[in-house]
């Protein structure tokens, strides 16, 4: 039973696994639910360092998908790749999808942009959560996030 | 010339004679080599069967390791090879006692290829009732918690 380890083997094992996967296991009872290494900033950064997944993101349809997800997915097909992997971001106003038009990635973040509203979002694609940013002037300018 | 032997002993009492180079693989069998030369270390934490499996994974990797240097390339692949088809003979239960051994015997190559299959295991999953069955978690939520994670996961699956 993976409970039954130590956190230092759970941080061990955990660190390599894909963030669609840690969702699933989040999903599975109490005790995954309310696991505090998925918001530990020390454990996001390592899995982050063990599984180099946003290393590489790829805008696909306006979704973000990270490239290691795209490459490992047996089945190129478009549909199949979005459905598994690719990260739906959903406006909270609206309940409709947000077009991402730029995303960058910092330590398990995501800052995405949305052309529609003019906003600016961080998401977190692991637990699903999101900051609005409304920028003071239009975005058509650079933004870091670090 | 002979090779210096030490002596392993399991939670049951089972003598395992191992040749020092094997062992010394596992830092903490090093250490106690240094300070108790000539006895037998006794592991009363490891069943009999971890033990072996632990010697035998040592065994294949200090042949390798001092295999002279030649064709170390390949040799090194076909040790990889090795190492995922060792892992993948082993169940879920024992792959669990094996991954406690390397981490209490600190033998870091071993941590990482079974720590790496345990999370390959996860990975394999293709939703939450998948991991429960793979590794034999309740579902302790009630109705009403698992709709709100299921709005919370919006994505879809």
């Amino acid at each position: 039973m993976i409970s039954n380890l130590s956190r230092e083997l759970v941080e061990e094992i955990l660190s390599r696994v894909p963030v669609t996967s840690l969702r699933r296991l989040r999903s599975t009872c109490k005790r995954w639910y309310h696991e505090a290494l998925f918001k530990d900033p020390r454990f996001i950064k390592k899995h982050f360092d063990k599984t180099r997944e946003y290393n590489a993101l790829m805008l696909n349809h306006n979704k973000a998908c990270s490239l290691s997800s795209i490459l490992q997915g047996a089945n190129f097909d478009a549909e199949t790749i979005l459905g598994v992997d690719g990260l739906t971001l959903v406006d909270p106003h609206d309940n409709e999808p947000v077009d991402v038009t730029k995303s960058f990635h910092c330590d398990g973040l995501l800052l995405c942009t949305d052309p529609k509203s003019n906003r600016l979002v961080v998401w977190n694609p692991f637990s699903g959560k999101t900051r609005w940013i409304q920028p003071q002037e239009h975005y058509n300018s650079a933004y870091a996030m670090g | 010339m002979s090779k210096k032997m030490i002596v392993l002993k399991s939670s049951e009492g089972v003598s395992f004679v191992v040749e020092e180079a094997v062992a010394r693989q596992s830092k903490i069998i090093s250490f106690l080599v240094e300070e108790f030369p000539d006895r037998e270390l006794p592991l009363t934490n490891m069943t009999s069967e971890i033990l072996r499996k632990t010697i035998e994974y040592c065994k294949k990797h200090v042949v390798e390791d001092d295999g002279g240097g030649d064709s170390s390339s390949s040799s090194s692949g076909d040790l990889k090879e090795w190492d995922v088809k060792f892992v993948a003979e082993i169940d879920q239960p024992r792959l669990m006692d094996l991954l406690m051994a390397a981490n209490y015997l600190d033998i870091p190559s071993l941590l990482d290829v079974t720590c790496q299959k345990v999370a390959d295991t996860i990975a394999a999953c293709n939703d939450e009732k998948e991991i429960r069955a793979t590794f034999n978690i309740e579902n302790d939520f009630t109705e009403e918690e698992v709709e709100a994670i299921r709005m919370e996961n919006q994505y879809p699956i």
